[in-house]
Formats: C-alpha cells, sequence, structure tokens
C-alpha cells in the first residue's frame, strides 16, 4: 500500500498545460521543467487569469497536460491509480466543501478513503490519524461541528485537515488565503509552513500575496503576464528585480525599502514629514495612500507635517504655506488631508 | 295495449289526416325519469334533464315536421328547433347505434365516433365503403369538418368521446345537436324507453311504440316471475384496475338488473347511480363468499384472471365456477353488442341473467350476451 | 474513539423508526375494510383455526403483501431519490430525474390507450393479463428511457445529463400527452388509475419478483456508500481523495433507476417519497453521511410510504383515495416544517 518509490517527488518534462475551449486546445504555460519535492514549500504567484490555476489543475492530474510528461516519483502521473495517486497527492482547492450536513471529523475523515476498504470503513488507524489531522490543524474543538457552520478562517483549516488525514507527501493549494482576512491568512502560511517541515510535505500554493511568499516561501513559481514562467528563491527574484519587472505595473509601484508594492496615484504630489515612532510610520502610509511622495525638500513640497508629543499625547502640525493646523489624532488628520484633496 | 295503440294510430289519422301532425299522442314516457314531451299542433317539444350527474340544465328540442317548415310557432328561448324526419344523422356514441338500428333508419347515419367501439357489421362495412364517415369527438372535435357533413341531427352525451364540450361547441357553430340523458336513467326499462325519442326524429313513433311495447311487455312478464322469489343468491360485479375496484353503486342501472333477475346485489344498500372506487380488499371482504361474479372486466378466462391476480382464485364465485362475463358479443376490435342491442333490449340482458342465476325459471332461454368465465 | 462517541447517539433515533415503522405496519395490517384486533392479526399470520377464513385471508393475501409492498417500494424510491440527489448534487433532484417514470407512463400509455383500442386485445392476444401488462410496458418504457439517457452518460459532464434527463422527460410526457389527447375516455380512466400509484396490487404472485429486484439495488447502494461520501465533495475533490467518479456515478444511476423503474413498474409513479424521505433523514440525523443517510433514508422512506397507504386507504369510510396524492399531501407539510425549523435549506443541503 505504501508508495515504493523512494523519490516521491512530482516533476515534468517539457510540460505545456492549458485547456479546450470550443474544441480549441489553448495552451496557457509552455515548456515547464518543474519539480516539486516533499518539504518544499513553494508558492506560485500571478495575475488573474494567468495559467495558475490551470498549472495546479495539471500537476493534481485533473486536467490533461497539453504535451509533455508529468512524472510523479517513477511513473507517469495518469498511469497511476485514482486511489494509488491519492496516497501521494493532496489538494485543497476553492469549493471543495461537501454539501450537506457534516461534522469536521466526517469531513476530515474523507480523507481517509485512499486507505480505507470497499465500505469506507475506519481502521484504529485510520481514527488516529484523522484525530492528528485535526490536532495538527489546531482544530480540536471544531471536531463535532458541521462544517458548513463554520468561519472561514476555521473552514480553511479543517479543509487543510482532511489533506493532511490523506497523508500524501505532495499537497497542492489553490488560493488558500484567498477569502481569509489578515490575521487569518498569516497564521495559514505559518500553519502551512510549518506543516511543511514538521511532516516534509512538499507544497505548492497558488496566491496573490507576494507580501507573505515573499516571508514564507521556499522558492517562487513566478508566471508573467506574457506566460513565461520564473523559478528561483524568494529573495534571488527580489534583488534581481525580477519580480518587479514581472509584477510592475502603472498602477503599482514597487518600494525596495519596504520591499513591496504600493499603489501608485497618477499626479505625484510632494509633501514633507518630520516626525518619528510609530506615528511616523502610518502617518507616511497614508500620505503614499493619498498620493503624496515624501521630500526632504521643503520648496517643492506642497506641505509640511510634524510629528510632536506632547507628555503621551501625540498631535499633528499641519503647515501649507501661511495655513496652519494642528490635529490630536491621525484621524483628524487624514479627513483634513482628504478634504484638501478634495478642493484642488 | 296492441289494440289500444292501432287504436290511437286510426283515430289520430282520422282526425287530422293531412295537414296536422299525425301522432300527436305520441310518445308518453312510463319508465324514463329524464324527459318530457309537450305535444302541441305545430310541433312537439321535448325537455331534457338530468343530462349528467347534479346537472341542472333543461334542455328543449322542437321537433317541427318538415311541411310545417313555413309556421314557425312560439318557442321557449333556447329551443333548437329539428325538422322532421331527418335525413343526415351524427351518431357520437354507439347506444344511439343500437337504437337507430331497432328503428330500421341505419342507411340514416352519416357519421359516427370511435368506429373501434361499434359492433354493428353493418355499421363497419358503410365506412369501409364511405358511407359513414368518421367523426373526432372529445378534445379533438373538428367543427370544420362536421359542418361540411351537413347534418340534420347530431345526436351526443356528456360521457365518453362526447365529454362535456361537445355539445355547447357545436351548438355555438349552429350545428343541430342534441343532447341525450338516456344512460342517466336508473332502470334498463326506462333507458331502453328513449327509443321513443330517437324516433321521434324519424317520425317512427309507430314503430317504436311497437318495438318497446314488446320490449316491455316481455321485461316484465320476466321479472315477475322472480318477484316472490326466496333464495336470492349474492351477486357482484366488475373487477379491480390498477388497484381500484370500481363497484356499480346500488342504484345503478346494472344493480337493477340483478335485482330483477332475481340476484342479491351486495351493493344494493348503497344509493349511488354511478360506480364507487373501493380497493381489492374492501370487495373481497364482501364478496369473498358470493355465489356470482358477473363482468369481470374483459377476462376472457380463469386462466387469465389468475395470472392477474392470484387472489382472484379465493373467491367462492371463481372457485364454484360462477363467474360471467357479458363478452360473448364483443367484436374483435372492442365493441360490444351489450351496449348496442342490449341498451334498446333490456328484456334479453334480463333473461341472460335469470338463465345464470336462476335456470330453472327459463330452462329455454340461450346466453345472448352473457358467457361463463372457465 | 471520537466515532463511537457520535454513532452512539444516533442509536435511540434508529430505534425509534425501526419501532415506528414495527407499529405502523401493525396498524395497516390492522385497519381496512374491518378493522382487526392485534391479537386476530397475529392468530390469522399464524394461521390459526379459531379465526374466520375470510379474514385469515384478507389478513395474509391483502394486508400483508400490501404493508411489505409500501415498506419495499418506499425503500426504494427514498433510496433513489437519496442516490440522486448526491450524484447530481442538487436538493431538487428526485429518483425520476433521468425520465424513468415518464418513460415507464408513455409505456403504460402505449399498451392502455394505443394497443387495445388498435384492436390488439392484449389479455387474448398476447397472453398477459391486465397487471402483468402494466409491469411489462412500464417496465420497457422505463428501461428504454434509461438506456438512452445512459447512452449520452460518457459524452456529457454530469449536469448536462441532468437537463438532458429533464429534457427527455418533457418529451416523452408530452407523447404521452398527444396519445391521451387521442383517447377516450373509458381507457384514460384506466391510465390515470395507474398513474395515481397503487401498492395494493402487488401480490404474492408479483413480490418474488419485485423483492429482489429492490435488493439488488439497496445491495448496490450498500456498496457505493463510499463514493456517494465523496461526491458530496464535487468530482475533482472526489477524484483526488481516490474514488473513480465515472464508474461511481454509473452505478448510482443504474442502481437509482432500478429501484425507481421497479417500483414504477409494479405500484406506479409514486412521486415525493424519494424526493421528502432523504431531506427527512437529513433533518432527523444531521448528517449527509451515506454511513448513516442509507440506512435513515430506507427506514423513513418505508415510514412516509406505509402511512400514505394507510391514509389512502382511508379506513373507516367507503372508498379509497389515490395514493400520490396522499404522499404529496402528508409529506409536503413535513418537508415545510422541518425547513421552517431549519430555517434555510444551506443547512440541509448544500
Amino acid at each position: 500500500m505504501i508508495p515504493p518509490t523512494p523519490d516521491q517527488s512530482l516533476f515534468s518534462n517539457q510540460l505545456s498545460v492549458g485547456y479546450k475551449q470550443r474544441g480549441k486546445l489553448r495552451t496557457v504555460l509552455k515548456d515547464l521543467e518543474l519539480t516539486l519535492k516533499p518539504g518544499q514549500f513553494v508558492c506560485l504567484l500571478g495575475s488573474n487569469g494567468i495559467g495558475k490555476s490551470t498549472l495546479l489543475r495539471t500537476l493534481a492530474g485533473i486536467q490533461e497536460p497539453i504535451s509533455g510528461e508529468l512524472n510523479l516519483g517513477k511513473s507517469l502521473l495518469k498511469d497511476i491509480p485514482p486511489r494509488e495517486r491519492a496516497q501521494y497527492l493532496s489538494i485543497v482547492f476553492a469549493d471543495s466543501l461537501p454539501i450537506g450536513r457534516m461534522t469536521v471529523q466526517d469531513f476530515v475523515a474523507l480523507g481517509r478513503h485512499p486507505f480505507s476498504g470497499l465500505l469506507g470503513g475506519l481502521n484504529k488507524e485510520d481514527t488516529t490519524k484523522i484525530e492528528w489531522a485535526i490536532q495538527s490543524v489546531d482544530a480540536l474543538e471544531l471536531t463535532q461541528r458541521q462544517v458548513s457552520e463554520l468561519s472561514d478562517g476555521e473552514r480553511q483549516k479543517v479543509t487543510i485537515a482532511r489533506a493532511l488525514a490523506q497523508e500524501a507527501k505532495l499537497m497542492l493549494l489553490d488560493e488558500p488565503t484567498a477569502y481569509l482576512d489578515l490575521t487569518n491568512r498569516v497564521e495559514c502560511m505559518q500553519l502551512l509552513r510549518s506543516l511543511c517541515r514538521k511532516e516534509s510535505i512538499g507544497m505548492l500554493l497558488s496566491t496573490h500575496d507576494l507580501d507573505l511568499a515573499l516571508r514564507f516561501a521556499d522558492q517562487l513559481w513566478l508566471i508573467s503576464p506574457q506566460g513565461e514562467l520564473v523559478q528561483g528563491y524568494p529573495e534571488e527574484l527580489a534583488f534581481k528585480g525580477t519580480l518587479q519587472d514581472i509584477f510592475e505595473s502603472e498602477k503599482l509601484d514597487w518600494d525596495h525599502h519596504l520591499g513591496t508594492f504600493r499603489s501608485i496615484k497618477t499626479t505625484t504630489r510632494l509633501a514633507t514629514l518630520h516626525g518619528e515612532g510609530p506615528e511616523r510610520i502610518w502617518t507616511q502610509r497614508a500620505l503614499q495612500r493619498l498620493g503624496y511622495e515624501i521630500t526632504s525638500d521643503q520648496r517643492q513640497s506642497q506641505f509640511r507635517i510634524e510629528i510632536g508629543k506632547i507628555e503621551n499625547d501625540s498631535f499633528w502640525h499641519l503647515a501649507q504655506g501661511s495655513d496652519q493646523q494642528s490635529f490630536k489624532s491621525i484621524e483628524a488628520l487624514i479627513s483634513a488631508l482628504e478634504h484638501l484633496d478634495q478642493s484642488e | 295495449m296492441y289494440l289500444r295503440i292501432l287504436l290511437t294510430i286510426c283515430l289520430a289519422a282520422l282526425a287530422e289526416p293531412t295537414t296536422s301532425f299525425a301522432g300527436k299522442e305520441w310518445p308518453t314516457f312510463q319508465y324514463a325519469k329524464n324527459i318530457q314531451v309537450d305535444h302541441f299542433p305545430t310541433h312537439r317539444l321535448f325537455s331534457i334533464e338530468n343530462t349528467y350527474r347534479h346537472s341542472k340544465e333543461r334542455y328543449q328540442f322542437a321537433l317541427i315536421p318538415k311541411k310545417n317548415r313555413g309556421t314557425l310557432p312560439d318557442l321557449p328561448e333556447g329551443t333548437l328547433v329539428i325538422y322532421t324526419p331527418v335525413d343526415r344523422v351524427v351518431a357520437m356514441t354507439t347506444t344511439f347505434i343500437g337504437f337507430i338500428d331497432a328503428l330500421d333508419q341505419q342507411h340514416r347515419i352519416i357519421g359516427v365516433t370511435e368506429p373501434q367501439y361499434i359492433n354493428d357489421p353493418k355499421i363497419h362495412q358503410s365506412l369501409e365503403a364511405g358511407r359513414i364517415q368518421k367523426v373526432q369527438a372529445g378534445a379533438t372535435l373538428d367543427i370544420e369538418r362536421m359542418l361540411l357533413l351537413e347534418p340534420d341531427l347530431i345526436l351526443a352525451t356528456t360521457v365518453g368521446a362526447g365529454s362535456f364540450q361537445v355539445q355547447p361547441r357545436l351548438a355555438r357553430a349552429g350545428l343541430p345537436v342534441v343532447l341525450s340523458a338516456e344512460y342517466m336513467e336508473e332502470s334498463p326499462l326506462a333507458r331502453a324507453e328513449w327509443i321513443k325519442f330517437i324516433a321521434a326524429f324519424f317520425e317512427a313513433d309507430e314503430k317504436a311504440e311497437i318495438v318497446f311495447h314488446q320490449i316491455a311487455n316481455r321485461y316484465q312478464k320476466l321479472q315477475a316471475k322472480t318477484k316472490e322469489i326466496q333464495n336470492r343468491p349474492t351477486v357482484f360485479s366488475g373487477a379491480p384496475y390498477a388497484g381500484a375496484w370500481y363497484v356499480p353503486g346500488g342504484r345503478s342501472y346494472i344493480a337493477q338488473f340483478i335485482h330483477d333477475a332475481g340476484g342479491d346485489y351486495l351493493w344494493k344498500s348503497d344509493h349511488t347511480t354511478g360506480a364507487i372506487p373501493l380497493d381489492f380488499e374492501r370487495v373481497f371482504r364482501k364478496a369473498a363468499t358470493a355465489d356470482f361474479w358477473i363482468d369481470p372486466s374483459s377476462y376472457k378466462n380463469q386462466q387469465q384472471l389468475v395470472k392477474a391476480d392470484q387472489r382472484f382464485r379465493k373467491f367462492h364465485a371463481f372457485k364454484t365456477n360462477r363467474i360471467f362475463n357479458n363478452t360473448r358479443q364483443m367484436h374483435p376490435q372492442g365493441g360490444n353488442n351489450i351496449w348496442e342491442r342490449g341498451i334498446v333490449h333490456p328484456e334479453e340482458v334480463l333473461a341472460d341473467l335469470m338463465q345464470i342465476f336462476h335456470p330453472e325459471l327459463i330452462p329455454d332461454h340461450e346466453l345472448i350476451y352473457y358467457e361463463p368465465i372457465k | 474513539m471520537l466515532t463511537h462517541y457520535k454513532s452512539l447517539g444516533r442509536w435511540p433515533i434508529f430505534v425509534i423508526l425501526c419501532l415506528a415503522a414495527f407499529v405502523i405496519a401493525l396498524i395497516s395490517i390492522c385497519l381496512g375494510s374491518e378493522p382487526l384486533a392485534p391479537a386476530t392479526v397475529f392468530q390469522c399470520i399464524a394461521g390459526s383455526d379459531s379465526v374466520d377464513p375470510i379474514l385469515q385471508q384478507i389478513v395474509v393475501d391483502f394486508r400483508l403483501p400490501r404493508v411489505l409492498t409500501a415498506l419495499i417500494a418506499g425503500a426504494a424510491l427514498a433510496t433513489a431519490g437519496l442516490l440522486m440527489q448526491t450524484i447530481f448534487r442538487n436538493p431538487l433532484a428526485d429518483p425520476f430525474v433521468l425520465g424513468v417514470n415518464s418513460g415507464a407512463s408513455l409505456g403504460v400509455a402505449i399498451a392502455l390507450l394505443v394497443l387495445t383500442p388498435a384492436g390488439i386485445s392484449l389479455t387474448t392476444n398476447l397472453n398477459f393479463s391486465g397487471q402483468t401488462l402494466i409491469v411489462l410496458s412500464a417496465t420497457a418504457g422505463a428501461a428504454a428511457t434509461l438506456f438512452i439517457v445512459l447512452s449520452l452518460f460518457q459524452r456529457v459532464d454530469i449536469m448536462s445529463l441532468l437537463i438532458i434527463g429533464l429534457m427527455i422527460s418533457y418529451a416523452v410526457s408530452s407523447l404521452v400527452s398527444i396519445l391521451i389527447f387521442f383517447s377516450m375516455a373509458e381507457r384514460l380512466q384506466s391510465f390515470l388509475n395507474w398513474s395515481f400509484g397503487d401498492f395494493g396490487s402487488v401480490g404474492w404472485l408479483h413480490l418474488p419478483v419485485f423483492g429482489p429486484a429492490i435488493i439488488i439495488g439497496l445491495v448496490a447502494t450498500l456498496f457505493l456508500m463510499k463514493p456517494l461520501d465523496a461526491l458530496l465533495l464535487g468530482q475533482e475533490y472526489a477524484e483526488s481523495i481516490g474514488t473513480r467518479t465515472k464508474p461511481a456515478r454509473f452505478f448510482g444511476l443504474l442502481a437509482a433507476s432500478l429501484l425507481a423503474g421497479t417500483v414504477t413498474g409494479f405500484c406506479g409513479p409514486i412521486g415525493f417519497l424519494g424526493i421528502a424521505a432523504p431531506h427527512l433523514a437529513r433533518f432527523l440525523f444531521n448528517t449527509s453521511t451515506h454511513r448513516i443517510l442509507i440506512p435513515a433514508t430506507l427506514l423513513i422512506g418505508g415510514i412516509l410510504a406505509l402511512t400514505a397507504d394507510l391514509f389512502a386507504r382511508a379506513p373507516g369510510l367507503d372508498f379509497s383515495l389515490p395514493l400520490n396524492a396522499i404522499t404529496a399531501l402528508i409529506g409536503a407539510p413535513v418537508i415545510i416544517l422541518a425547513l421552517i425549523r431549519q430555517r434555510s435549506m444551506k443547512h440541509l443541503f448544500g
């Protein structure tokens, strides 16, 4: 039952992926040479509609490749019977929830299908694995809850637990963090990352979240707008400017200092900012969001903001020519700036 | 009786030999309840009621001899005028064919519906020769074709192919459609008496009087034999079909027949004139020990019965071979003469049933419509 | 450990359902043309000499097969409904979505409305009795429709198959309408009677055919339990956990159609049970897991069928009512009530 191959990685050879549309083949990505090894944490990045899902679906064996080979261990992926393939490879895709009433435990138990008998009866090992999987995603308290009643973050956790129960050494995840809020997103990535290490599972996950990908991934697979796939270490790709080349657009601007993109407003206006601490960082963010570049050259700037402190209370001083105003909160400052914006 | 009729004919002929209506005292209805006739010097006015269950409507038909055509009398509103004798007749149900046959007026039929349910071989011949047209009825009623046929008279009912919409639709098109209520009569003689109504259209009243007089006479004579009878065998009727056993009600035509033939109908205390849907078990509970079983649907022999449902075997009537069906004169296509001639001649049906229940009462009779199921 | 805790909670409901089935079956045997005491019923079944032989026949030859048929047919329709709802992942799916019942209707309509009036006297020429003829024509019609739909199985996806089934249903029903349009009242009555549905026409003679056909369907369903669970996740997921979805769906459809087709053949097109029973089972057991849902649906289907039959026979009254009217009449309020209590379908399904 346990896969006999020593090498459990997924690798491709001259792989082209795409789909059939009205009888015509549409190739999305060509000549891919990819490898996903157990224990590796790979993030797949690219803009919407570029082919991330098509690639994942092909790698998962749901979709036929257009050409080239896709191997799992020593065999071609398509030659491996579904039951065995399920023991090597698990997936966490969007819309993966069951219809109807199902407890978390029953849902996760579905992950034992590749191991259970004809009628799906579970033995002791199965139940242990189910419990382990639920515990691994820190969801023991959800065990008897209905899947349909969980929050988005909880649902994502148990979906991962279901894939874990499959005990596969490779896991493909299609935008697992897409519908989560920031806290849950970070938590989810951390969870995946630690599972990847602890259980030595090879994970490939597609995401839009460059920030998180840069922080967590062992490797990045980037799909350029031209449909080329670039592989590399995150730091290397960032440093060489590949990230910038691929993702920079008229609307996004790569910030070397922060290692993130920020949005650009079409007209560039300048402002000077004096101050320190978190107040400065957040004031700067607000200014950038509103379309101001921070400059030290006072002559070019439209106004000047000084952050000061009286005892423990911060205040903001806004000077525009002879106009001067003071604010006791960042909220008041921002609304004043917005007002300024509109009056222009 | 016979003399009186002859006398009436003579008197009528003497009184108004040419201009006026020959048989103005005819017809009178003794048994039929759903029909009434008023005699006028120029015409006869027939009123028909109860054309279907709980019907409140009253249909009136004025039969005016063709020779009086010019002088249209004062008629109640809604009265349909038919000039007699009629020449071209469409019969919308098979029972009319029985009446028309008995009056020797078959040559006047120009249209029929559903030939497969007609038993009369002469009608089938005429249909093949094209002398009679097949007309559509029910939902597919073709008014235009009906108009092209130019009938003098369309005889219809509200049952079967006739259905409820036939009469109003034809009437709206100005076609001379007459609605009959004979099938709503409870007694066989009342039903047979409607021959007088049909005859009026052909001015064959004399013939109708003679025929019906004989029929009624014979029927009453037979009935008299069973009046005082003590040992009435128990009888039930019909067969279940797809779960429902439509048992004739206690006031139905067949219930009356069974009683008149000296049988004890198991549902005689029921008050329905139509049929009541029962499940098999209910019928079995009541009829398991009954002496006779008549009219078991279209089953021809015991083998078929058992094949359909083994439980039939458990009836006492089955075990004692006392099942009779009215299928002796069934046309291979399905038309049964009991619904044609049998309607006109209830005395023959009665004789059959008497022969079945009490063979000793009419030893010479040979079954006409019924046959034993073996 | 987790599994045991959960299953224990469900045993009481199963026991109650089994008891309910038994009690309703017993009431059903006791009531009818003549009410009998349970003791008399047992005497009749045991073949005691002290009871009226006619009562004994009524119990043994009428009520017993009727109750058995209702139980079996109800279980079969409910299971077929469950299969269809899971396979199509659609709460509105019923045993007849592939047109099995319209096919059967067409078969019966042809037999009753075309062949008979055309002069082919079926009882004499073909030597079939009425009931056998109806069973055969219904089964043939259902099988023909099923063959057409399933032959397209390989070519289209499952949603398209659902729509194809619906389209074929409509088309076939139209043919039936045309036949009805051209038929006369007497024949129509027979056809109508068949379409009302009835559990009483299956006697001991038919049970040896009817029973095993249903049992085959039910056993096949049990073996599909695991892939059916997987199918709740949708095709791709089911495949990712090792399910061969094509064969699972094919055999599921086949089993459902065998169940629905057999019941329709013997008892007429009985609506509603098939769609209602699985929902009630989900509601009562709060799960979509087929390990629980199959036995639950089966039991609830049998109970619903028995209850509907009991009402349709209107004990105490002098007539019986059409079964099909009763199934929906007593079933619909139950479903509506369940939905109101659950507030949304999403909790039960989807």
